[in-house]
């Protein structure tokens, strides 16, 4: 009987992604199709268009921070702030913010609505070309934190929370602010956007001008990864109006929705997730109509991590994240009263994000047990594996299928053959030490860890086109 | 266990087939980027080659004489069209070709693009779209025949304004304001579904572009229970400072959508219509904190001294910071010249003090 479950399960894992990516491919051509008509020059020209504070929250960013903060200045939009928080940075961050933005302390009253470490000083500059800029100097708090003092300070209706080391398209901000201006009968409190992979792409001025796949190997997975993450899942779910996770990277909030909510929980290494989640739940709980909208464009590029021991810490710190707000909201586990994502999306973290990882880790343990004491029937076995590869094989497919006739953003054929290429060995290299870390990341939490873990970054230096 | 062999064949079968999928896939994405690479080389191939001849065209000294009779039009087709086959491909990119241009040139290079556009009858091939089941095909002809300034389809745009898809009514609705800006009174009476934020940005820039003088007659629709119609005329009638209206308005503070009473306060103030100050401070205390907090900008712009009281004891009696901080910005925009209010409140308390020293540095913005 247990074999039949445990097939029935995995049954259902497979499915439920097929159906998503079909969802997803559907909605993904609508949309393509949607946004050709989209003049997005009239918001730009337009003096009634929402405002937005962009919240970068920094820590020890010396190396590059003066140069991305310029990008974020330059971003197309006619009514925007930049609010740079620096994390008690122990390195010269802010030195350098204050050096090269001519930054003056002032004397910024601000409202504590959401608790956050003290703020030591606010910093405007004296200089007018920078009159967009506004930077937080801070206790170290960690990024839930920093996030949590930007919203203090910030002084538009919605938010843009990003990483300040993540590069920003240049019409990031207009297509973030359409879906909350578009919907007529239900408030928009939050929109998603894409995050794709940044390295080895040419970058110039703080911009990417050209997409390439990456040289490193470990890179390559995770541009599959996100392909399927971003593309084949999230559009779907925001379609079915159950999104929960928004990049933490890159998300666009409803201000008084997330202040209402009680801002961004400090309490956990998911704050991304845990913020959606407990906005949702506000909305639910206070009856009112609302939805999470995605915008499948590549927005937003970061630096993934190029060795093993950085991502063990990244994906563990995600594990974590993804318990800690599961469990932080289990009273939405099957409660109608949280519509669909209590009924759908919550359980569904909960048994293909959370508990499918372990399932299969038992099942590879076991699976070597049996194979010790010869107790395995090899051809089933066998077969079964072959569908299994074959099932990622096919998903990673439409993945690429739909990058293709989306974005297309490998100009190259040769990249193509390479993405292709990854999504044949990933499930062999990459997936097992995905599904390793998840593992690991439940250890973690059980032995109660509670620190992000330092990820080191290579940076884009390498790849970036010096300065004409 | 006897049920495995059946199992293995079915789960085998399913192994070729996933695989066979998988190689299909991966053939049609290198294939369809291979076609995808030649279509859009003929594609921009097709667009120079109009653009030249069109601009050779219109910038020819005969141009009258070449369109002067059908059959020389239809000289004309044959040498655009019969380039590239009678086909929708070739009409498409001939019309964007000659919008495109449309857009950038004016005077007589201008009005003798709109010749060739009618003269070679394509205004049909625009038409024709409105009657496609396909959403997008129907966009692209509202699109086409906006831009292209045909009004005499102007009804047949009109019938989608209501239209259940909401991109075909969005492009249906600006294009009829953009082929006659005076449609804005039909279009306000015509329409009885939400207009959302992004249209009205989109509309006023419309309004904008066309230098419209008389925009409507927007009283008979503020009591519209289509709150985002309501919101559309005030948001119009606050962007053009309507003042026509002060009166009007005035009801609309009392209107049950939230935005549309923000919205309302705000334009009470701006048309300066002092006799709501009374109704605001009465019921100041039972309104949520939003319509609090745009109550006390109203007071601002209001610019009253006598309202100076009122907002002070705001600052002395709320229990909320942003309530007395948004107070005291408009006591100081009030009494600019003195600011004795302010200062008094400086040394009130700590909160008051940073609140007093925030609003009097002028390096924040």
């Amino acid at each position: 009987m247990f074999e039949v479950w445990i097939l029935f399960f995995a049954i259902t894992v497979m499915s439920s992604y097929i159906l998503l990516a079909v969802y997803s491919y559907k909605e993904l051509s609508y949309y393509m199709k949607k946004n050709s008509f989209v003049d997005y020059d009239c918001i730009l020209r337009s003096t009634i268009a929402p405002s937005v504070s962009m919240i970068a929250p920094a820590y020890n960013e010396s190396m590059t921070i003066v140069e991305n903060i310029r990008s974020m200045l330059t971003l197309y939009y006619a009514n925007f702030e930049v609010v740079v928080v620096n994390d008690g940075s122990k390195d010269d961050s802010l030195q350098k913010l204050i050096d090269a933005y001519d930054l003056q302390p002032v004397d910024f009253y601000i409202d504590y609505k959401i608790k956050s470490k003290p703020i030591r000083n606010v910093y405007k500059s004296i200089n007018p070309a920078f009159y967009k800029l506004t930077v937080v100097d801070k206790e170290n708090g960690g990024k839930a934190d920093a996030l949590n003092a930007g919203m203090n300070v910030a002084r538009n209706d919605l938010f843009l929370a990003t990483d300040v080391d993540c590069i920003i398209e240049e019409d990031a901000i207009l297509k973030m602010v359409k879906p909350f201006i578009e919907e007529t009968e239900k408030r928009v409190i939050a929109t998603g956007g894409v995050v794709r992979i940044a390295n080895s792409c040419v970058i110039s001025m703080g911009r990417i001008v050209e997409v390439k796949f990456p040289t490193n190997f470990w890179a390559r997975f995770q541009v599959m990864e996100y392909i399927r993450a971003f593309l084949l899942g999230r559009m779907a779910w925001a379609h079915l109006d159950g999104l929960m996770l928004i990049s933490g990277a890159f998300g666009m909030f409803d201000k008084e929705i997330a202040m209402l909510a009680g801002g961004y929980d400090t309490k956990t290494v998911g704050e991304d997730m845990e913020l959606v989640v407990r906005m949702r739940s506000y909305m639910h709980e206070h009856d009112l109509k609302y939805t999470v909208a995605f915008i499948p464009d590549p927005l937003c590029w970061t630096e993934a991590p190029q060795t093993l021991k950085v991502l063990s810490r990244q994906r563990t710190r995600w594990t974590r994240g993804t318990i800690e707000t599961l469990l932080a909201h289990k009273k939405v586990f099957f409660n109608p009263n949280y519509g669909l994502m209590g009924m759908l999306s919550y359980p569904y973290w909960f048994f293909f994000e959370w508990l499918a990882p372990i399932l299969e880790f038992f099942g590879i343990a076991f699976t070597l047990v049996m194979v010790l004491i010869g107790q395995v029937y090899w051809m089933f076995f066998l077969t079964l594996l072959a569908a299994v590869y074959c099932y990622a094989l096919f998903f990673s497919s439409l993945a690429i299928f739909a990058e293709e006739n989306s974005y297309h953003q490998y100009t190259k054929e040769s990249e193509i053959r390479k993405v292709i290429l990854t999504s044949v060995l990933e499930p062999f290299l990459f997936h097992p030490l995905s599904v390793y870390w998840s593992v690991k990341g439940n250890i973690e939490k059980m032995r109660g860890k509670k620190n992000w873990g330092t990820m080191t970054r290579v940076g884009f230096a390498a790849n970036t086109k010096p300065k004409k | 266990m006897s049920d495995y062999p059946y199992l293995i064949r079915f789960v085998i079968i399913l192994n070729i087939l996933l695989f066979i999928t998988f190689i299909v896939l991966s053939f049609v994405i290198l294939v369809m980027r291979l076609r995808r690479d030649e279509a859009k080389k003929k594609l921009v191939e097709m667009d120079k080659l109009y653009y030249d001849m069109l601009l050779e065209l219109v910038f020819e000294d005969d141009f009258n004489e070449k369109i002067s009779t059908p059959e020389k039009v239809n000289d004309l087709r044959r040498l655009f069209l019969g380039k590239y086959a009678y086909t929708d491909i070739s009409k498409n990119a001939l019309v964007e070709v000659i919008a495109k241009l449309y857009v950038n040139l004016s005077g007589d290079a201008g009005q003798r693009l709109k010749d060739i556009y009618m003269q070679m009858e394509l205004y049909k091939h625009s038409r024709k779209k409105l009657s496609s089941v396909e959403w997008d095909i129907k966009v692209q002809g509202i699109k086409e025949i906006a831009l292209m300034g045909v009004i005499a389809y102007v009804d047949d745009v009109g019938k989608f304004i209501n239209d259940s898809h909401s991109i075909v009514r969005r492009e249906a609705r600006l294009a009829f304001l953009q082929l006659d800006p005076k449609n804005l009174q039909t279009f306000i009476d015509k329409t009885t579904t939400h207009i959302s934020y992004w249209e009205i940005i989109n509309i006023i820039d419309v309004i904008n572009s066309n230098m419209m003088e008389y925009l409507a007659n927007f009283a008979p629709r503020f009591d519209s229970e289509l709150s985002s119609l309501v919101y559309f005329c005030l948001k119009i009638t606050n962007y053009y400072m309507l003042a026509d209206y002060a009166q009007a308005i005035s009801y609309l503070y009392m209107y049950p959508n939230t935005g549309v009473k923000l919205l309302a306060i705000q334009t009470i103030a701006l048309f300066g219509n002092t006799k709501m100050k009374g109704t605001f401070k009465e019921r100041y205390n039972e309104e949520p904190d939003s319509v609090k907090i745009e109550i006390i900008r109203a007071f601002k712009i209001f610019g009253d001294e006598e309202d100076i009281s009122f907002l002070s004891s705001i600052v002395l009696n709320s229990s909320a910071n942003n309530m007395r901080f948004e107070a005291l910005k408009s006591i100081n925009e009030i009494e600019k010249m003195d600011r004795s209010t302010l200062f008094r409140f400086k040394d009130k308390d700590p909160e008051l003090s940073k609140m007093v020293r925030h609003i009097l540095d002028e390096r924040i913005l």
